[in-house]
């Protein structure tokens, strides 16, 4: 009995060894597997320390690639088997483990596989071949005698296959498959870890791409976004202003038509008037001199009455003939004004047009207002005369309307290089500085909705525009305001829109 | 009544037997057979019976039914055959000749079928102790396969 | 008494891979004698066969529930003779999955799936056992090889 007692004793002892060498190795797998997310490294950790430690000569690990299909990612002893070999889920040892997701251990495979073989066979000779099924060549030993194959969870999902074959007669023990089943689950974790790692990893960088594209055009988009907006609010205010010129161009043309169509109707008979009136005074001196004649009664030629009578009709010629000038110079004005025959790019004296206008808006400048033409050596311009002409109606009209009661307006003209400046200066209230940068939009106006349409700076800013030239305004409260225009002598032709709204001015 | 081509596997290719016998209450029981012979009548066999295994000539002699089934280890070829019980002797020359041929084929396919080692194959083929000699009556396919459990004979009619 | 309990080290000779050996009796007394490739542990008590074709044992334990059962352990030169008793049949669970699964691994690769598939798993009872074992003398080819083996039988 007591040899028996030694004997276990030293039994115990041995296994008791074992195990805590077991133990060792685990942890070293345990420690080492989880400091790497290298599929690789994890792969060669498992199986090079299977085979070191515990003899596990020949193992692979698959993985499931699809729901169907494992394929070998590792593989440990099969030197002339390639990885990447595929197993159907459901066949051979390793598909049925992934199948059934259970661990299965076989301890007499080729006996086994020889068995199932001869049966083939001999049903092969018995005419019996249409039921069998097609031999399926597995990955691993295709002698193994002994097999453990695990599958490879995470939680209740399966992963893949861990499986361990021996050519060896020693078949596996129950304290194997209890090693291999730790180390497959130490496996399947850090797999899963270093797979999620990567993933997302990869999604990060999905991510961070698609993070840098988005803000490209993010940016992109911004730039875009305000550039085309500068252009809908220029577009906009083209519409607007066109819209705006097409209304004051049919309304200045009718106006045109009109003021032409007067002009001419009075003419005739301003001229029959005034050549009247110059008959009339011409007679009237025929009479004085038939009243000299000696043969006359002097009596009669030295009666006051005479006298007075010829006084009246000398002072009613004058003035006839002076109002009938000034309509003629009015009626000139008008037609000069209108420019209804001259529709084209033409060299225009500048002075005329101011001079005309002045004679139309006469009637608001008229007794209150001083106009001082301070005219320098300009030469003639080209550009549109009606549309130049409605220009200078805008400008004077605003300055007189500028003006209250009484003041000045001092219009100054000099050569400026390649321009001719027009400055046109009034004495009236001023701008106020919050509206300087207005005055030129469609539709701003101070002077009340049922004054004008707030259009008159704005058609002036785009015909001046038109003709490339410039216009700018100062303007101090309670002082006065400036508005200098400067066109080019000459603009080339091309900067001149062909199709320009014919805009014909009127105050 | 043993077919010459059962007589060739029986002299030749069988590495492995068992029989089987059972008692009054049709309780079965195994005994290993350690080698077999066939006497010149063709229907009667001899099966040597290690000593373990030989508490079975009560049986025998109540009831006298006695299976034997005998498999070629790596091909399957098996059959058994069933019979009765005629009687039993000590092991003679021939048996113990018999005793060591199986022995020797024991060894040797064992050893590469499954890999053992040939001298732990021959040490459990035990040396017999007694012999079983019975009359065979039927004789069955017993390979697996398609014809498992075929009788050959008497032939089943079809 | 209580029942008879399989040692653990019947286990690994179980799942040895050496085929085991299978006698049945019919209900008119005739003795069938069978090699079956493995012998399926069940619990301390029971035992499992797999019943993958219909044929003599099948038919005999449902008319004669005895049967003989015995293991090879070539290793550890030992055969273990277990009297058992058929139960009943399990056509789902875990041991009919383990059973299932292990036919089903090796003919899916061997194209004989639409052959080889296990209709039940008949679990037996355990109702005695012996283990016949060798000397080491045995080995060296003593005349008297066979020496004592252990007996154990239930009450009942």
């Amino acid at each position: 009995m007591a040899t028996q007692d030694i004997q276990s004793n030293e039994r115990l002892v041995e296994k008791l060894a074992q195990k805590t060498a077991e133990v060792h190795v685990l942890k070293h797998i345990a420690l080492n597997i989880n400091s790497t997310l290298d599929l690789d490294q994890i792969y060669d950790l498992v199986l090079g320390t299977m085979d070191e430690f515990f003899g596990f000569r020949h193992s692979i690990i698959l993985l499931l690639e699809d729901s169907d299909t494992l394929r070998v990612v590792a593989s440990h002893g099969h030197e002339n088997q390639p990885l990447g070999g595929t197993v159907p889920v459901g066949t051979g040892v390793i598909g049925t483990v992934a199948k059934r997701r259970r661990l299965m251990r076989v301890n007499n495979l080729r006996p086994q596989r020889a068995y199932f073989s001869t049966i083939r066979r001999q049903m092969e000779e018995a005419g019996r071949a249409s039921e069998l099924g097609k031999i399926v060549p597995v990955p691993g030993l295709p002698d193994a005698e002994s097999q453990i194959a695990i599958p490879l969870m995470i939680k209740d999902r399966l992963i893949g296959v861990f499986s361990v074959e021996s050519r060896e007669q020693r078949t596996f023990s129950d304290d194997d498959e209890a090693l291999a089943t730790i180390v497959a689950n130490l496996a399947a974790s850090a797999i899963q870890n270093a797979r999620l790692y990567r993933l997302v990893e990869e999604r990060r960088s999905e991510l961070a791409e698609a993070h840098d594209h988005l803000k490209q055009l993010n940016e992109t988009l911004e730039d875009r976004v305000s550039a085309r907006t500068r252009e809908l609010e220029q577009t906009n205010r083209e519409l607007r202003e066109t819209q705006v010129q097409l209304v004051q161009s049919g309304k200045m043309a009718s106006l045109g038509m009109l003021a032409a169509g007067i002009a001419h109707e009075i003419n005739t008979p301003i001229g029959a008037i005034h050549s009247n009136a110059d008959v009339e005074r011409r007679a009237i001196g025929v009479i004085r001199d038939v009243l000299q004649d000696p043969a006359f009664p002097e009596k009669l030629r030295d009666q006051p009455r005479l006298k007075h009578t010829f006084k009246i009709f000398d002072d009613i010629n004058r003035v006839t003939l002076e109002a009938t000038e000034r309509v003629i110079k009015v009626i000139q004005s008008l037609k000069s004004f209108a420019r209804l025959d001259e529709p084209e790019l033409e060299l225009v004296n500048l002075h005329e047009g101011l001079d005309s206008t002045l004679t139309l808006i006469n009637h608001l400048t008229k007794d209150r207002i001083e106009v001082v033409r301070n005219y320098g050596e300009l030469p003639k311009v080209q550009c549109y005369a009606s549309q130049i002409n409605q220009v200078f109606v805008n400008l004077l009209t605003n300055a007189a309307q500028a003006i209250k009661e009484t003041g000045t307006i001092t219009i100054t003209t000099h050569q400026d290089g390649a321009c001719a400046v027009i400055e046109v200066a009034d004495t009236g209230g001023g701008i106020k500085p919050e509206h300087l940068d207005r005055i030129f939009d469609p539709g701003f106006t101070t002077k009340g909705v049922s004054v004008g349409l707030g259009l008159g700076l704005s058609i002036t800013y785009r015909i001046i525009e038109n003709h490339r030239g410039s216009i700018d305004v100062r303007s101090e409260l309670g002082k006065g305001t400036i508005l200098t225009v400067r066109l080019p002598m000459a603009p080339p032709r091309s900067y001149l829109a062909e199709d320009q709204t014919v805009t014909v001015p009127l105050g | 009544m043993i077919p010459g081509k059962i007589l060739a596997f029986l002299e030749h290719e069988g590495t492995v037997a068992v029989s089987g016998t059972r008692d009054a209450n049709l309780i079965p029981a195994i005994h290993y057979v350690s080698g077999w012979d066939v006497e010149p009548d063709k229907r009667t066999i001899r099966c040597s019976i290690p000593q373990a295994f030989t508490d079975l000539i009560a049986s025998l002699e109540d009831n006298g039914q006695f299976s034997l089934t005998i498999e070629q280890i790596g091909s399957h070829e098996t059959y058994q055959f069933k019979g009765d019980y005629v009687g039993s002797a000590r092991p003679n020359e021939a048996d113990m000749a018999a005793h060591e041929q199986v022995k020797a084929r024991f060894a040797k396919v064992v050893n590469q079928v499954f890999g053992l080692p040939q001298e732990m194959c021959r040490a459990y083929i035990s040396r017999p102790s007694l012999v079983i000699r019975f009359t065979v009556r039927e004789i069955f396919l017993q390979t697996p396969g398609p014809g498992a459990g075929h009788r050959l004979v008497p032939p089943e009619e079809e | 008494m209580g029942a008879v309990e399989l040692p653990d080290q019947i286990k690994p000779v179980m799942q040895n891979g050496i085929p085991a050996i299978v006698v049945t009796c019919s209900a008119d007394g005739i003795p069938n004698t069978t090699i079956i490739s493995q012998v399926y542990y069940v619990d301390k008590t029971h035992i499992a066969l797999s019943f993958q074709f219909f044929n003599k044992t099948i038919r005999n334990v449902r008319e004669n529930p005895q049967a003989c059962v015995a293991l090879n352990d070539l290793e550890g030169n030992a055969k273990w003779i277990l009297d058992v008793q058929y139960d009943h049949s399990e056509t789902e669970g875990p041991i009919f999955d383990e059973m299932d699964m292990q036919i089903e691994a090796i003919a899916s690769a061997t194209g004989m799936s639409g052959i080889f598939r296990l209709r039940a798993a008949d679990i037996y009872r355990v109702r005695s056992f012996k283990k016949v074992s060798f000397s080491p003398a045995s080995l060296q080819g003593v005349t008297h090889g066979d020496t004592g083996y252990t007996k154990q039988r239930a009450s009942g």
